[in-house]
């Protein structure tokens, strides 16, 4: 069974993720990889599927912000606002084992930013304990290198986040989409990907590139436009 | 949705119309690009509506440079918060450990700066506490900190320097200020204030047959239907002007 990711006419050139993978969507800032992740929950969640929205880039309330110019309505999503707190670092002398965030409907989303202090660790057992009780079809990590630069203190960044990776490759009927900044940073989780998205820039145009998938080997470049009903292929330009 | 504008048109036409309010934004580029004069250009334009703004200066005194940019363009910028956050001597030669030492930057109106203020040894996580107190009081509508790269430098322990990052960024969002930071070094270098930031703005200058040229671009914009086509651009007495982009 393959997943849409939601571009309208993709299946020509992608039939879709794996059931139950992990999937890499990997691009510069300011490309669109936010976009094209909201893009694909919103279609799981039009066919009633339940589909979470992990954050770590920025806080719900501004996601939701960030989403008005676009038909989609956000609200049907369920996110989890893991975004770090300003406030000091308490002094722990074990790990917190309490869970550090909550999966909310995005419509009941008000202007408040959560305070409490989020880590690689505290972030994977509250997943942990969230996604043992309750199924998602779909899931979208936004970012890991967010997750790499700034949730790893203390540890090895490289293996904490290979470790928090591992955790999404067990679940076995989510199809997990996660975002990523830069190619120096992902090396050692390419490996872990069932498919790899490259999202990158020409002028004004945003040009899709299947690096890796494991039903095929393809290496589809599919120019897209960006609209407000999301990203959309330019068929004048289609290849 | 919200925007501050620059009040420059073009350039607020390619942000997708200003800069949406209660984000952080980066302005990029190496020294002598133009970084501080449209960092500045945002505050004299927030001063101009009304709201309250804040200048925290790491490079320079903050007194010396707004004066000379008040000279050269005549913006009247008097009306202007200012953090002096210079590192002191002793901080440059005893760069880590860094001490977690009390904020004794002061805030203070530019019109009763004077040229020497005495300073503490300012660390990313004591201005912040500085701030969470000057906030009690008043409410900033736009922030800029000028060079967000000397504050990372000197301000935080290399080991931390991410997370710290992130609670600083963090920081104005909670408050809910309109912030831009001016980053120094190629892209490669400021990979973690770009996915910090809501939004990036990038300077550059070349000098071509003895020309000098500058180039401004929109590299990322959250929420925004931006346009990221690079512009020339020129800074003259009249402030900071976008070329037109020429159709091919």
């Amino acid at each position: 069974m393959s997943v849409n990711i939601g571009i309208p006419g993709m299946e020509k050139y992608f039939p879709g993720l794996r059931e139950g993978t992990i999937n890499l969507i990997v691009g510069a800032p300011g490309v669109g990889k936010t976009i094209l992740g909201i893009q694909y929950l919103i279609d799981g969640a039009e066919k009633n599927e339940d589909v979470l929205f992990i954050s770590l880039n920025e806080s719900a309330y501004d996601i939701k912000r960030d989403f008005e110019d676009f038909t989609w309505n956000l609200n049907i999503l369920n996110v989890i606002d893991a975004t770090p707190t300003s406030k000091k670092r308490e002094i722990r002398p074990y790990r917190e084992v309490t869970q550090v965030a909550d999966v909310i409907k995005m419509k009941d989303v008000k202007d408040k930013y959560q305070s409490r202090e989020i880590d690689v660790f505290n972030l994977k057992s509250t997943l942990k304990v969230i996604l043992e009780n309750r199924k998602f079809s779909r899931v979208l990590l936004d970012s890991i290198t967010s997750l790499k630069y700034f949730y790893t203190l203390d540890v090895d960044p490289e293996e904490a986040t290979m470790s928090f990776l591992d955790f999404f490759r067990l679940l076995e009927n989510t199809t997990s989409l996660i975002i990523a900044e830069y190619f120096e940073d992902i090396e050692n989780i390419m490996r872990m990907m069932d498919s790899v998205i490259y999202l990158r820039r020409e002028g004004t145009e945003i040009i899709l590139e299947i690096l890796k998938t494991s039903t095929f080997y393809s290496r589809s470049v599919v120019p897209l436009t960006l609209t407000k009903n999301g990203f959309v292929i330019n068929e004048k330009k289609g290849r | 949705m919200q925007v501050q504008k620059f009040g420059i048109e073009a350039l607020d036409n390619m942000l997708g119309g200003g800069l949406r309010s209660g984000r952080p934004y980066i302005i990029s580029g190496n020294s002598g690009t133009g970084k501080t004069v449209l960092a500045l250009r945002f505050l004299y334009e927030g001063l101009k509506m009304g709201e309250k703004c804040l200048y925290i200066a790491t490079d320079k005194p903050p007194h010396s440079t707004i004066t000379s940019i008040s000279d050269s363009f005549g913006w009247d910028l008097l009306s202007l918060n200012v953090m002096d956050a210079v590192p002191t001597p002793s901080l440059y030669s005893t760069v880590y450990p860094v001490r977690d030492v009390t904020a004794k930057g002061e805030i203070r109106e530019i019109s009763e700066m004077s040229k020497n203020v005495e300073k503490g040894e300012l660390t990313m996580e004591s201005i912040i506490l500085k701030l969470e107190l000057e906030y009690k009081e008043k409410f900033y509508h736009r922030v800029v900190v000028d060079s967000f790269t000397t504050l990372k430098r000197f301000g935080v322990e290399e080991e931390r320097r991410n997370p710290v990052m992130a609670k600083f960024f963090r920081f104005f969002v909670e408050k809910g200020s309109t912030v831009v930071l001016t980053v120094e070094g190629n892209i490669q270098k400021i990979r973690p204030e770009l996915i910090l930031s809501s939004g990036a703005i990038h300077l550059k200058r070349e000098v071509q047959d003895m020309e000098e040229k500058r180039k401004i671009a929109v590299l990322k914009m959250r929420g925004s239907f931006f346009d990221p086509i690079e512009r020339e651009f020129i800074i003259d007495k009249n402030g900071i002007s976008i070329r037109k982009v020429k159709s091919k």
